[in-house]
């Protein structure tokens, strides 16, 4: 009896991690489905890269559980892994193409450059707070994203040595465009960014650059909890 | 116990209570959002209705020891608060506003904080009660006591505030509360108490220099974020009763709000103000040179089509819009703001004239004549929602009206906003520019980045300063126009339609910073969620699920006493009209004044402290004389009428009189606010201790209730306060208020001597 309790003990703990490796693939799949899809993203890679990207490996381990809900959760140092509508949009807005170059500002948990490393030949990010910066350094290269690279510096300098990029993702908020990031914009380049008030209410702007001048367009009220819902 | 020592001791309890009402409003604007200091002190106040019920149930053995038991109250009061202190900074409890709305935990903390803060009000108001239920007789002297102990404490509170930060301050009303403890002590059997009292304050003189209590402010406010900066340091910290203050320097904190994208290169990096954590502005006193970058910005436009010699800031922030006055060489700067702290830094550091008082008094005692007249830029996009109840009296059609008057010929008012969405900012301040000028004036609208600025003029754009308008616009990647479809905004025609108030604010009911209407729920819910609505306008979300909560609460502790014992008082429905009227009343009007002088002395701490103390003091001395002259029925109907009379013409005259003297000097003001507040609140201290006088005679069983029921209905005032004036005006505020004290009538008619 006892080594029949030892087997299926031996079995289930051998088991557990690919039954819930099962189970969160299952729950970013109805991710995918009620919270991004059924509110108007359509592009094929971005639905295909969130359903792959294991976001509960993103979080901190007592959030595991709500890794896949609709809405953002705190990662420490004041900062927020976004909720996944909005980190599906902001890579939609941009257009992401296989070929493409792209800047992130903000790393914060790394998600948001994982997904777009789904997507694009090359993600540059960086991170202003050391400590978040050298964990998703960590992380993303763990999960094999080698086409990740990882600076703790001030985003608002972008990244010159690595510039012009295709496409430009701000996840931080201030109350202006920096011009640096224009700057390092490639002319037909698209870059997506929450203006306003850090903390509250923020506008997210499209920023577009056709023949050397500047467009914007907002897309919807944003928080660090992101404010959105369906059509 | 000497005769005098049980008095003298709830008059220092009674300024400890209301001095821990201060500090709770500190730690809270600090560590989270000030609207959540009126929610936590709304619930927390409910422990003077629980006090009432926990009194009726033990009526009689509270009594019989009651000599024993106040002191101990009274000692409970000031140590509690030091606990809750505490217990709100320790992190298996502390919540975080930011985070409630998404995380069910944060959500939970909030009640437990409350619970918290709830029971150092609910002691005291024990203490206060019981000696009204067992002095009922003198009922007038206990109140006298009572409203001049708190008067007091509201001064003392607040001068006290200038020395120390709020998280200390729980100890010096501890130690006040040990003074009082020992003024009262049992004349038999002393010795337990005095070594009981020594002992505490061995304890707490311990806490204070072993492990002094700590406030730690959201991760998720400015001031936290801006300090995970790497090179980022606090230059200088400042407490005063107008909040806490830190001027931080960081070569990442950069300031240029709505750069245009023809800026090239980096905006400069000026050391940073942050209040109560919150950025409240980049301070450019060092360099004027690094002002260049406003030359891309909004604030330029004014300058960009005629010379400006005479400039007037009205400034919130930090006057940044000051200094870039001096940079554009104006001849004469004046700067007006109505916080002391930054008037004292501009006044320190640039070379202009500078004046601490609300900018809509001042501008009514002004004589001069600008070229140009700043306004605060509206709206931190997004951080109106915070400020949604508060008034503000030069946003009105009233205040832009006195500002135009004081345009040169040539002169031009300048207002920014950002431009949030779903548009509220630009419409709401558009509707009340044009009504203000009704035709008078001549304007434009020019849309910068995430901003719209409205230029006004006396006299219409010349052709030359439309052509230099165009261009510096043009340069700068702007749109400028007439109207809002030039400018690329989709404005709905009918502001009756749109979900959110957007029409012009007035005197009476000063709210630009407020829009949320019933339909907006709607609105907001359908196409962003419930769970996201209080983001658009938090604070007045939250007076109203605090009036909801407060209510509930009221309604279930009020009536739970009397199924639970199943006593039913003589006379019940007229005591419960009476003691809740009282209550309901006599908040209204201490509500509907602190926001009424705001605008008289500058700032939301000034006015609560001169309207409390001046209230309750005149309050006091009315209770008092109850104890010293008969009341008759004739009497008691004389208080009435002129109650309801005072309350009903104060609707109408209150506000005009506030505005024609609020130019005098401060002692003047402060000697008018005396003469304006003390017949009334004189008056609404007496019905009080008159009805408790005449129910110890009828039914002294029932007035632990009665005590209750007030209390519970003060705290739904102040909420109740706060949604008039934001729905209905302060006219309708006053009326309701005189409303509220018809419930004496059935009393005072039915009343033959007291």
């Amino acid at each position: 009896m006892l080594r029949v309790l030892l087997w299926i003990g031996i079995f289930f703990s051998l088991s557990f991690p690919a039954i819930a490796g099962n189970l969160m693939e299952e729950k970013r799949v109805e991710m995918v489905r009620l919270q991004i899809a059924r509110r108007g993203v359509e592009d094929a890679a971005v639905l295909k890269a969130m359903r792959v990207v294991p976001r509960h490996l993103f979080v901190p381990n007592y959030l595991i559980d709500e890794a896949y809900q609709d809405y953002p959760l705190p990662i420490g140092y004041g900062q927020t892994i976004s909720q996944p509508y909005i980190v599906a949009l902001m890579t939609e807005l941009i257009k992401p193409q296989a070929g493409h170059r792209v800047l992130e500002i903000g790393t914060g948990s790394g998600y948001q450059a994982a997904v777009l490393a789904e997507i694009v030949k090359k993600v540059f990010t960086v991170e202003i707070i050391p400590e978040l910066g050298e964990k998703a350094k960590k992380r993303l290269w763990e999960l094999g994203y080698k086409n990740v690279s990882v600076r703790v510096a001030d985003g608002y300098n972008g990244w010159p040595e690595e510039a012009p990029f295709d496409a430009i993702v701000v996840t931080a908020a201030a109350d202006h465009i920096p011009p640096p990031l224009i700057a390092q914009l490639k002319e037909g380049g698209k870059m997506v960014i929450p203006v306003g008030s850090p903390f509250l209410v923020q506008n997210l702007i499209l920023v577009e650059k056709k023949q050397g001048r500047v467009t914007t367009r907002n897309i919807l009220p944003v928080r660090f909890v992101p404010l959105t819902r369906g059509k | 116990m000497n005769a005098l020592g049980p008095y003298i001791a709830l008059a220092f309890l009674s300024a400890v209570s209301i001095s821990f009402q201060l500090v709770v409003v500190q730690v809270f604007s600090f560590t989270q959002w000030y609207h959540f200091a009126f929610m936590v002190i709304s619930l927390a106040l409910l422990g003077g209705g629980m006090a009432g019920v926990v009194l009726f149930f033990g009526s009689k053995w509270f009594t019989d020891r009651w000599k024993k038991i106040f002191p101990g109250l009274i000692l409970l009061t000031g140590g509690s608060m030091v606990g809750s202190i505490y217990l709100s900074q320790w992190e298996p409890l502390r919540f975080d506003s930011f985070l409630m709305f998404t995380s069910i935990g944060h959500l939970m903390k909030l009640p437990v904080t409350c619970l918290a803060f709830f029971v150092p009000f609910f002691f005291s108001a024990l203490a206060v009660g019981l000696m009204v239920t067992v002095q009922h007789e003198k009922t007038g002297r206990v109140y006298f006591w009572n409203l001049v102990g708190s008067g007091f404490g509201a001064l003392g509170g607040w001068a006290l505030m200038w020395l120390l930060p709020p998280e200390l301050m729980p100890f010096f009303l501890v130690a006040i509360s040990v003074l009082a403890f020992f003024l009262c002590l049992p004349q038999e059997n002393k010795m337990p108490f005095v070594l009981l009292g020594i002992g505490l304050s061995v304890l707490f003189l311990s806490l204070l220099s072993y492990s002094p209590p700590v406030l730690r402010p959201s991760e998720y406010k400015d001031l936290s974020r801006a300090l995970l900066l790497p090179n980022t340091r606090v230059e200088k910290e400042m407490v005063s009763p107008y909040g806490r203050w830190h001027i931080v320097r960081s070569p990442l904190l950069r300031y240029a709000p709505g750069l245009s994208f023809s800026f090239q290169g980096v905006p400069p990096s000026p050391a940073q103000l942050f209040a109560n954590g919150d950025a409240a502005g980049p301070l450019f006193f060092e360099e004027l040179s690094s002002l260049y970058v406003f030359d891309y910005t909004l604030a330029l436009i004014p300058w960009s089509f005629g010379e400006r010699q005479t400039v007037l800031v009205l400034t919130y922030d930090t006057g940044a819009l000051a200094a870039y006055a001096l940079y554009r060489r104006a001849a004469s700067v004046t700067a007006v703001t109505p916080h002391p702290v930054i008037a004292h830094l501009i006044k320190q550091n640039l070379p202009i004239r500078v004046f601490f008082a609300d900018p809509r008094s001042w501008l009514e005692k002004d004589q001069g004549f600008y070229d140009l007249i700043y306004f605060p830029v509206l709206g931190r996009l997004g951080g109106g929602g915070a400020q949604a109840v508060a008034e503000d009296h030069l946003f009105t059609i009233e205040g832009i009206k006195r500002a135009f008057e004081k345009l040169t010929p040539q002169g031009v008012m300048f207002f920014i906003t950002w431009e949030e969405y779903p548009l509220r900012y630009p419409l709401k301040l558009f509707a009340t520019i044009e009504q203000a000028l009704k035709g008078q004036g001549y304007w434009k609208i020019v849309r910068g980045v995430n901003q719209v600025a409205f230029v006004v003029k006396k006299t219409p754009f010349s052709p030359p300063e439309v052509e230099k308008l165009t261009t510096s616009s043009q340069r700068l990647q702007f749109r400028i126009g007439s109207g809002w479809s030039e400018v690329g905004l989709d404005v709905p025609r009918v502001i009756d339609a749109y979900p959110f108030h957007v029409g012009p604010a007035t005197d009476d009911r000063p709210y630009i910073h407020q829009f949320l209407r019933p339909r907006s729920l709607s609105f907001l819910s359908s196409h962003y969620g419930w769970e996201r609505v209080p983001f658009f306008e938090i604070g007045y979300l939250l007076v109203i699920a605090t009036l909801i909560n407060v209510i509930v609460v009221a309604l279930l502790f009020i009536f739970f006493p009397l199924f639970a014992i199943r006593l039913r008082p003589r006379g019940l429905g007229k005591i419960f009209i009476y003691f809740s009227c009282l209550g309901l009343g006599y908040m209204l009007v201490e509500m509907a004044f602190i926001q009424r002088f705001v605008f008289y002395f500058g700032s939301t701490a000034s006015s609560m402290t001169v309207i409390v103390a001046l209230m309750l003091i005149s309050s006091g001395v009315g209770s008092w004389i109850v104890d010293r002259i008969e009341m008759t029925k004739t009497r008691l109907l004389l208080i009435v009428f002129t109650l309801i009379f005072i309350l009903c013409s104060a609707g109408f005259f209150l506000t005009p009189v506030l505005i024609k003297t609020a130019g005098t000097p401060g002692w003047m003001r402060l000697i008018l606010s005396l003469l304006l507040v003390f017949p009334l609140a004189f008056i609404m201290g007496m019905p009080f201790p008159i009805g408790i006088k005449a129910l110890g005679k009828a039914e002294a069983g029932a007035i632990p209730w009665a005590w209750g029921v007030n209390g519970f209905f003060s705290v739904l005032g102040a909420c109740l306060a706060v949604v008039l004036s934001v729905e209905a005006g302060f006219r309708v505020l006053m009326w309701t208020a005189a409303l509220a004290y018809t419930g004496i009538l059935p009393l005072a008619l039915g009343e033959k001597r007291s």
